[in-house]
């Protein structure tokens, strides 16, 4: 997971015209895409409560 | 003062909106002092990273770079500026949006390519010569225009352009059918000899959780072309009138478009009775060129 922080250094560096390696731009992209990628395998959250079943004839 | 050399959709879409508008944005050159809008810079950063990523891969086909490339212009062209706490479009969110362009559309199988010339066409501008003279230097004048890809897709050429957006509304599709903006730029690679039919918008909406993305295919048949080259030379003549006249209707008031997209820019002037005294308050003396796209000293 790329942290805020980290972003934020690449930044900084990035408009200080500081040398920032392609290799670490790239390595930054592709962190980004796999915490992407990963939340499509997250299961669905569902709900612990169960529907209670109703008896019908107490509904009329 | 000084008539724009050259018309393009956005000049010529804020005279359409108001001519008030376009006298103080066009015709003197202001724009409000400050940090830029957070809109408009979320959107030219991540033109700017898919611009640099498609450039590079689609000439040298490396992935690493391209997307390394991509990420170093999407920050520089966000710059140093960070908007309010409430507002969506951050910088952060703008490199998501970034990396969801990448995770649904990686370019060695996205269903649209740049076509290719002496290098694959991205970032591509045009300027056709209209049958009016400025009215101070004699000189034509030129409609111009620029967008993201002459595009290939089931082999055909497209207009093909990434907008960004708040949310995907249910129009968002049906926009792009009728759009002058997006007829101009047919019209413009059709007149510089390119088999255009139609325009291909992706849209890339930015919130604060997620990212959405939607596309919209839409032609232009040629009867559409011919009415929007006619509406292009009404508003044209309107603007060399207002000039002539030095008369400049406050059209906002007319249809509500001081407020339509947020407050006007020039709210503080239109309600003024001195505006001039206003100017070097709230205003830079610059002006945006479409040509070299980027705002010039007024």
């Amino acid at each position: 997971m790329l942290t805020a922080d980290q972003l934020n250094d690449l930044r900084k560096r990035a408009l200080a015209n500081e040398h920032v390696s392609q290799e670490e731009f790239a390595a930054a992209v592709k962190q980004l895409i796999a915490d992407r990628l990963s939340s499509f395998e997250k299961p669905t959250k569902t709900s612990s409560k169960k529907a209670t079943p109703v008896n019908l004839d107490d509904l009329i | 003062m000084e008539f724009p050399r050259v018309i393009s959709s956005s000049i010529r879409e804020s005279f359409s909106r108001c001519p008030q508008k376009f006298y103080w944005d066009t015709i003197v050159g202001l724009v409000p002092k400050g940090a830029p809008s957070v809109h408009l810079a979320a959107g030219s950063a991540y033109a700017a990273g898919l611009e640099a990523m498609r450039k590079s891969y689609y000439s040298e086909g490396d992935y690493d770079k391209a997307i390394a490339l991509g990420l170093q212009a999407l920050i520089i062209a966000y710059g140093p500026h960070d908007p309010e706490p409430w507002e969506t479009k951050t910088l952060e969110r703008t490199i998501a949006a970034y990396v969801e362009h990448l995770v649904q559309y990686p370019p060695a199988t996205d269903h649209i390519k740049p076509s290719q010339g002496i290098g694959p066409r991205v970032e591509f501008s045009f300027a056709l010569e209209l049958p009016y003279k400025h009215p101070t230097t004699g000189e034509p004048l030129l409609f111009a225009g620029r967008f993201d890809q002459l595009a290939e897709f089931n082999g055909a050429l497209f207009i093909f352009d990434d907008k960004t957006t708040g949310s995907i509304s249910k129009y968002w599709r049906q926009q792009w059918d009728l759009r002058s903006q997006i007829t101009g730029y047919v019209c413009g690679a059709q007149e510089l000899g390119y088999n255009v039919i139609g325009a291909i918008i992706r849209g890339m909406s930015i919130l604060k959780t997620k990212c959405d993305t939607q596309e919209a295919i839409t032609h232009r048949p040629q009867w559409m072309i011919d009415r929007w080259k006619t509406r292009l030379y009404y508003d044209v003549e309107r603007m060399l009138d207002c000039w002539a006249k030095n008369y400049w209707p406050h059209q906002g008031e007319e249809n509500g478009g001081c407020t339509t997209y947020g407050l006007c820019n020039f709210y503080a002037l239109c309600t003024a009775q001195q505006p001039e005294h206003y100017i070097d308050v709230g205003y830079d003396r610059m002006r945006w060129d479409p040509i070299e796209r980027e705002m010039k000293d007024s």
